[in-house]
């Protein structure tokens, strides 16, 4: 597997008055992870900083011993679930706090393992096509899929960001963890939904298209573009990438 | 339920159920609809929802409350009226409107015979996402095999260069049209000087040279 490079990039955007997302990554360990706290006064950043350590704190032990299993991450995940229900239960003004979790590993033998609480989101660019990689955990979604209501944007801003699992809300929390294969070239993207909520998924494809080579640029471009389009919410954004050269708009020479 | 939409600059930022009685909007956190903005008050303005009826009232803010057009202390709302408050915009819509997805399309002003005492809310401005209004970015190519093309930068961004040689970005914001170095070991060159990693605002008539090819910018307005 090639050398994966990785940029994050988190911004407050244009309306809110605090940024309570958390981003962290590593690339020698190979990981990367998103966290969009919530709740209180100062409980979302809280919530999302307490889950990122916890998280991250296991998963760096455990890949000090080996190549990282899929157990490991549901472990990191209870662990990053009690940090955040612990503090919560014991500080009375971060009642209630809690936190979305998105999270990847990229393993020696070329696979990926995903892991997902909430309305965060993994996006994979491969063969010029976009893909989501996870189903938010959210009220919107939820009746999409039951047939309730026939497209998420159309819906009331009632139903909007409403959660129907997080980390750190209750005593346990379940996880949506996958394994994929990697392939050379790949990008993924991590993000908060400040990101989804102002950009539509062709235009996040076209700047993973051409700025996958470049993750940094990717990352602080996406931000820029949902700064430009309102920045409703706070805006965060992981790009992990293999892709060497990205999609020209015009070829000189 | 009657709802509201939250807009700044033509641009939809929230939609809201009117749910409770009494429904607060201001800076302050306490509020039911903050907005973290100095021109808008700490308790700026209050709306009481009785039955299918909405009263709106100014809670002596600083720079006043508005409807289409006309500062107000108390005011019936009437569906699609548009309540101002600084640089923001609340579109009153009682039950049964559009949704918002629905909504970006109609225009806000409502003007009708029967309604001839209020004014027409000012028209709806440009979507935000169209940069410098109404023109187009443009690069035409002046040396190499390509001397002579034009390309309209019209995505948001445009990559230009020779893949493992040299690549570049524009990309198009609100405020113009901006080039930054992408890959390669030699950086773009713009009007004879060579540019460093931070992203470059490109004016009319800008040389720019990459890969050894060299190019003008300029914008054009459109059709």
């Amino acid at each position: 597997m090639g050398l994966w490079r990785m940029a994050t990039e988190t911004h407050v955007g244009r309306v809110r008055g605090r940024n309570e997302d958390c981003v962290f990554c590593d690339e020698a360990l190979g990981i990367a992870i998103v966290a969009d706290g919530m709740g209180g006064h100062a409980g979302g950043h809280v919530a999302a900083r307490l889950a990122v350590d916890a998280w991250v704190a296991h998963l760096r032990a455990r890949a000090a011993e080996g190549e990282i299993r899929e157990r490991d991450v549901l472990v990191a995940v209870a662990e990053a679930n009690r940090a955040v229900f612990s503090m919560a239960s014991s500080d009375p003004g971060l009642r209630s706090m809690g936190t979305t979790l998105v999270a990847v590993c990229l393993r020696a033998d070329g696979t990926l393992l995903t892991c997902h609480v909430g309305d965060s989101r993994i996006y994979r660019w491969r063969d010029e096509a976009l893909t989501c990689l996870t189903r938010d955990h959210s009220v919107l979604r939820e009746q999409c899929d039951a047939g309730m209501i026939t497209s998420p944007s159309r819906a009331g801003a009632a139903l909007r960001g409403l959660l129907t699992r997080a980390v750190g809300v209750a005593a346990t929390v379940v996880p949506d963890v996958t394994v994929c294969g990697i392939h050379e070239g790949d990008v993924y993207l991590l993000c908060s939904d400040g990101l989804t909520e102002m950009l539509p998924d062709a235009e996040i494809a076209e700047v993973l298209g051409a700025l996958g080579a470049n993750p940094r640029l990717a990352a602080e471009h996406l931000v820029d573009l949902a700064n430009d389009r309102g920045g409703v919410d706070n805006i965060s954004v992981v790009i992990v990438s293999s892709c060497t050269s990205g999609r020209l708009g015009a070829e000189l020479g | 339920m009657p709802r509201l939409i939250l807009s700044m600059d033509g641009l939809v930022l929230k939609e809201m159920v009117l749910e409770k009685e009494r429904t607060t909007i201001g800076r302050k956190p306490h509020n039911d609809i903050q907005i973290d903005n100095l021109a808008i008050s700490g308790d700026h303005a209050a709306i009481v929802t009785i039955l299918n009826d909405a009263f709106l009232e100014d809670m002596n803010s600083t720079n006043g409350t508005y409807v289409n057009g006309q500062p107000v202390k108390k005011h019936v709302l009437q569906s699609n009226d548009v309540i101002e408050l600084g640089k923001y915009r609340l579109k009153y819509i009682a039950d049964g409107g559009a949704s918002v997805a629905a909504d970006q399309d109609v225009s806000f002003s409502q003007v009708s015979d029967t309604d001839s005492g209020r004014q027409a809310a000012p028209a709806p401005e440009a979507p935000p996402a169209a940069p410098p209004a109404g023109a187009v970015g443009m690069i035409q190519i002046l040396s190499g095999t390509h001397a002579g093309r034009t390309l309209e930068l019209s995505k948001s961004l445009t990559t230009l260069g020779k893949p493992g040689t040299q690549v570049a970005v524009i990309t198009r914001r609100p405020h113009g049209y901006f080039i930054t170095h992408v890959e390669g070991t030699v950086f773009p060159v713009l009007n004879g000087r060579s540019l460093d990693a931070q992203a470059h605002r490109l004016n009319d008539n800008d040389i720019i040279e990459i890969a050894g090819v060299k190019m003008e910018f300029f914008s054009q307005a459109r059709a």
